[in-house]
């Protein structure tokens, strides 16, 4: 028995010698020659049904079309960002993109420590620049502006008595403030344009985690009056928008089209809030793949661009005014030509 | 090493005995000199024996196998054997099944088996899974134990005089296992030395927090102070900042009876969100990081060798705190009341033990330990603490002081296989694709044959224990008790 134990230890010794040595030189479906991009994320998760996953779909589209092998690793804690950055670096892979603000001291130090590797990371830029290190940054607030007026002209509809919109926020980082701010800077607008009185309220949570909560809160705001919701942090605001469902009111997504990650409450979305990650994390790599990165600035997501937008009306497309759609096209073009302020 | 008694020579030991107090004093200063000069050179030694750990297996039979021509050869080898290795049979069968059962779950969630079996060839889809599982555990074993064969032309490399770097870069993955272990260790000694003194401390995670932000402040404040005091001081400051944290749940206990599961869950949550507004707001560097500044240099735990090989003297400080808890347990005095009071607070109160006083030690004390998770992870590797510093470590620690039986060198051993599933996980996603997931599912399958080994004995038709394995540490008692 006992020399049983001893020949299996044996034989996992020699099959731990063989495995390592018979390791791979390139990393699974990559071709020689694949630019390799990989990404980091932070510590919610590649399903995060947010920013990490959304930036995961644009490296697939990349992996898809262009001549790019991409991976990622998830980061489990904030120890670990620099060695997992270290990982890919260390497997010469030629552009590192990391996933939020909260993977900024990391990408800093190990963009210095790689000089030859390029790097992006979502929702930072440094000042002063590193020559390797790309920003990419949405101006969201170009996009959350027109859904606030929007979501007032929504509200004025529905319930001309008492017309209110609110907001369901995550923690109150400048990230999430820049959704909200210009989003009640666009109620602004439509009471000054109209001369009504749509108020906005809303509560910031504190927490990305927490459906219950965002719900709990959201329900108290429905019992304020509020007729529109705008869900903005990750879960807690779809428990944000899981409260108008149910109360039958309406809602506006966040980040990416929620009519389509969200099958429960996609029929109260007048429209979603789109930060496309996915579009920039595509025209970056694919800079990257035609040789053509540049270090050292910033790629800004704008209305113009396409790296923030509105999503379809979806159901709501007849219900909406066409005057009101109009009202929004204009606005739009009002921001891309720069005439009218964000309040951001 | 010769036994004092029987040898008829004055041994080395005797030697040294036989010196004045001052010149052993001036031979251990003498001695810890020379470790730190060539502490460099130690660790990279270490990294390189871990990397070819068969290799340093095979010398280290050969060199019993050359001791035991002397003592008589074979039988006397056979009974050190088994002496030495009987206690490491379970978990190292622990762990090999679970890896089994890891590969199985691996192969079963593998899309291309699938659409392989879809189109109705069943061979080709097994094969595709066999070969992606082999990749998976390369990459994870590389991860964490680093490529032999690269380690070993790294050393040519670095003899034909072509520099240090490639050997660096090729013990990164053994660094990477003891780096990750550091936090387990220290974090699960925390919970062992709690379930001696008869408290579950649920709350090693928010004191994980506390001892990192305390030391943090204390390293990024007191500019000008030179290194040999700075870093002391923020490391004493962060852990035992954590202790009085957690003895807060060890008073409440001894006073009003509040049970620590309770006390220590609700502080963790008192923990969290107090940083969450502490580190997005008045401790923040630069607007919109929620951040703090990063430490001064001279509270940094220095690290032992360059980039990439990030091992820091944080895991020097968790093997000394791993060796002065196994001490404080089990030869020191207040030690024993501890474990006394831990076994049977009702006996230890009726033989004069102050068992209110032993509930707030057990506490601080081990708070210090989670602390010091903290405080390493702070001067050691982020060298600031940011939002989402949370890392389930205090959560792990829990399975790992089971896991090592609540015995520090069970916790030591416990947190070095955690130090390699973790390292080994990001280049397993990295490379094959595979979850870090997977990794967790495996942790898990470990503790539950350790914590049921008769699964294992009947697996392996193992004999029965020995009176020593079958040794009962009480964890936890229920309610009210």
């Amino acid at each position: 028995m006992r020399k049983s134990v001893g020949l299996l230890m044996a034989g996992i010794m020699v099959l731990a010698m063989v495995l390592a040595s018979c390791g791979p030189a390139l990393p699974e479906g990559c071709k020689r020659g694949d630019v390799k991009v990989g990404m980091v994320s932070d510590v919610g998760g590649i399903d995060d049904a947010s920013f990490n996953q959304n930036t995961w779909e644009g490296l697939k589209m990349a992996d898809e079309k262009l001549d790019v092998c991409a991976k990622f690793i998830e980061s489990q804690a904030q120890a670990d960002y620099e060695k997992n950055i270290t990982e890919f670096a260390e497997q010469e892979y030629d552009l590192i993109i990391t996933v939020g603000f909260l993977l900024g001291d990391a990408t800093e130090k190990m963009g210095k420590q790689y000089p030859k590797v390029n790097f992006g990371i979502i929702d930072y830029a440094y000042d002063p620049p590193i020559p390797n290190v790309k920003g990419i940054v949405f101006n969201v607030d170009e996009a959350a502006f027109p859904i606030g007026y929007l979501a007032a002209g929504w509200a004025v509809l529905k319930d001309p008595a008492d017309p209110q919109i609110g907001y369901v926020g995550g923690m109150q980082i400048p990230p999430v403030e820049q959704f909200i701010v210009a989003y009640a800077a666009g109620a602004a607008y439509y009471n000054q344009q109209k001369g009504t009185n749509v108020l906005v309220k809303g509560v910031y949570v504190g927490d990305f985690e927490a459906p219950d909560q965002g719900k709990i809160q959201g329900n108290s705001l429905i019992d304020e009056g509020v007729d529109v919701i705008f869900g903005v942090g990750g879960k807690t605001g779809n428990g944000g928008l899981t409260a108008a469902k149910e109360r039958g009111k309406w809602g506006v997504g966040v980040d990416v089209d929620q009519y389509f990650t969200l099958p429960n409450e996609k029929d109260i979305l007048i429209t979603s809030c789109m930060k496309r990650l996915d579009n920039a994390v595509y025209s970056v790599v694919e800079s990257a793949a035609q040789g053509k990165f540049t270090g050292g600035d910033v790629y800004v997501g704008t209305l113009s661009n396409n790296g923030v937008g509105l999503a379809p009306y979806h159901d709501f497309d007849n219900q909406i005014p066409a005057d009101l759609k109009a009202e929004i096209d204009a606005i739009v073009q009002g921001i891309i030509a720069g005439s009218i302020p964000t309040g951001w | 090493m010769a036994e004092p008694g029987t040898s008829p020579k004055p041994t080395f030991r005797h030697l040294v005995t036989a010196l004045p107090r001052w010149a052993r004093l001036a031979l251990a200063a003498v001695l810890l000199g020379v470790i730190l000069a060539v502490s460099k050179w130690l660790v990279l030694v270490l990294l390189v024996a871990l990397g070819l750990w068969p290799l340093v297996l095979l010398l280290g039979l050969l060199a019993l196998a050359a001791i035991s021509a002397r003592h008589g050869g074979w039988p006397w080898m056979r009974d050190r054997l088994t002496s030495r290795l009987s206690g490491l049979v379970v978990p190292v069968l622990s762990v090999i099944t679970a890896l089994l059962i890891g590969a199985i779950i691996l192969i079963l969630t593998d899309q291309a088996v699938y659409r392989a079996w879809g189109e109705g060839r069943v061979g080709a889809g097994l094969g595709a899974g066999m070969a992606n599982l082999v990749r998976a555990y390369a990459a994870l074993y590389q991860g964490a134990l680093g490529d032999p064969i690269r380690i070993l032309g790294a050393i040519g490399y670095w003899l034909n005089g072509d520099g240090l770097q490639p050997l660096l870069n090729s013990v990164r993955g053994p660094s990477d296992t003891l780096v990750q272990s550091v936090p387990y260790i220290f974090a699960g000694l925390a919970v062992a030395l709690g379930f001696r003194g008869g408290l579950f401390n649920i709350g090693a995670e928010g004191q994980i927090g506390v001892g990192w932000l305390a030391a943090v402040l204390v390293g990024m404040s007191f500019s000008g102070l030179p290194a040999v005091i700075h870093l002391p001081l923020a490391i004493v400051v962060g852990a035992i900042t954590a202790g009085l944290w957690a003895a807060v749940a060890g008073f409440l206990k001894a006073r009003t009876g509040a049970h620590e599961v309770i006390t220590t869950i609700m502080l963790n949550y008192v923990v969290f969100r107090l940083s969450d507004w502490l580190l997005c707001g008045p401790l923040e560097a630069v607007r919109g990081t929620c951040r703090t500044r990063d430490i001064l240099s001279s509270a940094v735990l220095p690290r032992f060798l360059d980039h990439p090989v990030t091992l820091h003297w944080g895991f020097v400080l968790a093997i000394a705190a791993a060796a002065a808890t196994g001490w404080f347990l089990f030869r020191s005095t207040w030690g024993f009341e501890l474990r006394t009071v831990g076994a049977n607070p009702n006996a230890a109160r009726y033989g004069g033990m102050n068992v209110a006083k032993n509930y707030v030690l057990a506490m601080f004390l081990s708070g210090c330990l989670a602390g010091l998770a903290g405080v390493s992870q702070g001067l050691g590797i982020t060298r600031n603490i940011a939002l989402g510093f949370r890392s389930g470590y205090g959560f792990d620690s829990i399975a790992l002081a089971l896991l090592g039986k609540s015995h520090p060198v069970g916790v030591v051993g416990a947190s070095l296989l955690f130090g390699v599933l973790r390292a080994g996980a990001s280049r397993m996603q990295s490379v094959a694709g595979i979850p870090t997931e997977i990794v967790q599912i495996v942790q898990s399958l470990v503790i539950i044959f350790i914590a049921a080994p008769a699964i294992i004995r009947a697996l392996y038709r193992l004999r029965q224990a020995r009176r020593d394995e079958a040794e009962v540490v009480v964890f936890s008692r229920g309610w009210g008790a």
